[in-house]
Formats: C-alpha cells, structure tokens, sequence
C-alpha cells in the first residue's frame, strides 16, 4: 500500500518576512502609485489627426520703388486653395517686359570669352562687359530693371484658421473651433513670426518656412471642460529661406499688350520703363544669331504649354543653318588666309 | 490664333520671397477607462 504525503514547513525567520513584506509593498506601490496614479495609467489616450483650413484676412501695403501699393489678400494669396498650407510673398521682385533674346547675364561673371561656355543655341562664348551673353529671357533680374516691392505692417494680416478634431475609439464627438467653443482662430502674421522665434527683418527678407501645430489635449470625460486647441509654431529649418518664382505671359501687338483682361490690369503696380538698358545693346550683337522672328511664333501662347515644351518649341523654330562665327568675323579676329 | 508679324511674346517675371506656413491639427484624447486600469495591474491581460 501506498500513498502521498505533503509536508508544509513554516521557518520562523523575521528578516526573511520583512524581506518579504518589502518587495511585496515595493511592486505594490509601482503598480498603484507610479503605474497608476503618476502615470495616470487609468486613463486610455489617443493620438489622432484633423484637418486644418487657413485663410488670410486683412489690408495692408507694399513699398517699392518709393511708391506704395494698397495689398489686401486675394493680391497676397496665390493659389488661393491649398491644401494645409498658406503662401505669404513679403519681397517680390518683378522683371518686366521680357522677352527671348541675347543678353548678358549677371550670373555669370568673365574676364574673356574664354570664361563663357560654348553651349549652341544658348551660348556662344561670349564675354561682354564683364559678364557672358547667353540667349534666354531678356533684360535679367537685376537692379536697373527689377522692381523690388516689400510687405509691410504684417501685424494687420491676420491668419483665419478652422481645425477639427476626433477620437472615434473613445467614441468622441467630432470637435470643430466652429462648433462654439472658445477657442482662438485668428493670429497675426507678425505673432506667428514671434512665437517660431525668428527675426522679424529676416522673416521678411530671406523668406521663412513655418510649421503651425494646432495641439488639442482633450478630456473627454463626463463634465470636463470643452476642449481647446493651442497653437504652436516652429521654424522648420533654421535659416531656412524660402522663395518662388513664377511668369505671366502676354503678347504685345503694335506695342500694346494683348489677352490680358483689362480687370486684372488695375492689380498691377505701375510698369517701369520697358527699354533695356545702354549695356545690354553694345556692338557685337550681329555675331549671335537672330532672334526668333515674329513669323516662325507658333500659335498656341507660352502660358499654355509646360515648361519643357516651351523651350523645345522655341528653339525648334528657329533656323538650323546659322553658324558661328560667321565666316567674315573669324577672318576679322585670327587674320585672313593667305 | 496665329500670332501676327508684328506680335511679340513676353514675359513678366516675378520672384517672390515671402512666409510658407503649413499647419496641422493633431490631438490627444484621455479619458477614464476600466480595461486600461486591468492592464496596470494584470501581468496577462
């Protein structure tokens, strides 16, 4: 016969159940004190994500040129639905009246023509005055000729923002900062450059790239408070400029514009002188080859095809046969042959 | 419509230095949850 006994040992040891004693306190009190109340682990949280519109209120004025310029948002605002985002020009630099041609360009400096590339149609390796003739958009952005207009008083542009919010797994309402609650909507262009703590004259200058942060940290309990949204706003990169350029196209027929709707023209600032400068004619210009002639224009306009096309049909019509230099100035720079 | 001989193409070129702003809206909700308090004090919840 057989069977099972099971023994139970008690060890009368103090310091052994106070060793005992203390651990079990010890994750007691991590578990309810830190784990629970510190942490506030209690609580089931979560992230979410909404949308954000922006839009720019506000009148203000522009200098340039020593003349002032009215500027309320729909001039300022280009285009005017982005996603997400707002595009606020402070210093626009606008170079009137261009058209394709030979010119020097101040970007690229030259002692000699040596010091020019050789890159036909574009360039024949010419140096004048300093700088290389290339054939492009011409006159070049430069100071002669490029009109310079800078914002002013952004504290009287105001930034309009609707935001939402959602919690669909603890089963929240959908939030909106036009739903009635007191929440903050509208802020200064000029305190969102405070706040991203950037230079206010720099921000104007060099351009700035901003990230808005609307932060909502909801309780979502029974009798909480409604919920706020806070902004925040962080410079994206430091010294990070940010700039952009565009064209609008026109034809001009016996000297006057054409296909330009006269109610857009009261929106521009008064024009400067279209002539080019005395330093952009000089004597060597019969070496390049002409420019487009009017006739060989092809029918649909610049603004309507994409930028690779414009240049592939330009250069497309112009004549093939020209070459460089012509036979007369080569015998006239390195001697004629015996 | 074919340009004339006398219609020239041009440009106005505007290079605009200004404030990018992008925004987002992002949240954190909280509130009393019983199956989160289990999943304190629970090694297998």
């Amino acid at each position: 016969m057989e069977y099972v006994s099971q023994k139970t040992v008690t060890i009368l040891e103090r310091r052994l159940g106070l060793m005992h004693l203390f651990f079990f306190v010890l994750i007691m009190g991590y578990m309810v004190g830190v784990r629970l109340i510190l942490e506030r682990g209690y609580l089931a949280v979560e992230l979410s994500h909404g949308f954000v519109s922006a839009t720019l209120e506000g009148n203000t004025y522009s200098m340039g040129g020593g003349q002032s310029y009215a500027v309320d948002s729909p001039e300022l605002i280009g285009p005017q639905l982005e996603s997400n985002a707002l595009f606020v020009p402070t210093t626009v630099a606008t170079t009137r009246g261009q058209r394709q041609d030979n010119c020097t360009d101040p970007a690229q400096p030259c002692n000699a023509d040596a010091d020019c590339m050789r890159l036909p149609p574009l360039a024949y390796g010419l140096c004048e005055d300093g700088r290389c003739m290339q054939l492009g958009w011409c006159p070049r952005e430069n100071i002669d000729v490029t009109q310079v207009t800078v914002l002013q008083n952004l504290r009287d542009l105001n930034v309009i923002l609707t935001a939402d919010m959602h919690f669909p797994r603890l089963g929240s309402e959908r939030m909106s900062t036009e739903d009635g609650r007191k929440a903050r909507t509208s802020w200064s262009l000029s305190s969102l450059i405070r706040r991203a703590g950037v230079p206010y004259a720099t921000a104007v200058s060099d351009g700035l790239v901003l990230s808005c942060v609307l932060e909502w940290a909801c309780d979502l309990n029974p009798g909480a408070a409604p919920c706020v949204p806070r902004l925040r706003v962080f410079p994206l990169a430091q010294n990070a400029s940010f700039n952009v350029e565009w064209a609008t196209y026109h034809q001009v027929r016996d000297g006057k514009r054409a296909y330009l709707p006269p109610s857009l023209t009261h929106l521009l600032p008064p024009s400067l002188p279209h002539s080019l400068p005395p330093s952009l004619t000089h004597a060597r210009t019969h070496l390049l080859p002409p420019s487009l002639p009017p006739s060989l224009a092809p029918s649909l306009t610049h603004s309507s095809l994409p930028p690779s096309l414009r240049y592939a049909r330009t250069h497309a019509a112009c004549p093939l046969t020209y070459s460089y230099p012509p036979p007369g100035a080569r015998r006239a720079r390195y001697g004629a042959a015996p | 419509m074919r340009d004339g001989p006398d219609t020239e193409q041009h440009r106005d070129l505007h290079n605009a230095t200004g404030l990018r702003l992008l925004f987002t809206s992002r949240g954190t909700g909280r509130r009393v949850d019983l199956y989160a308090c289990v999943l304190q004090v629970h090694p297998y919840p």
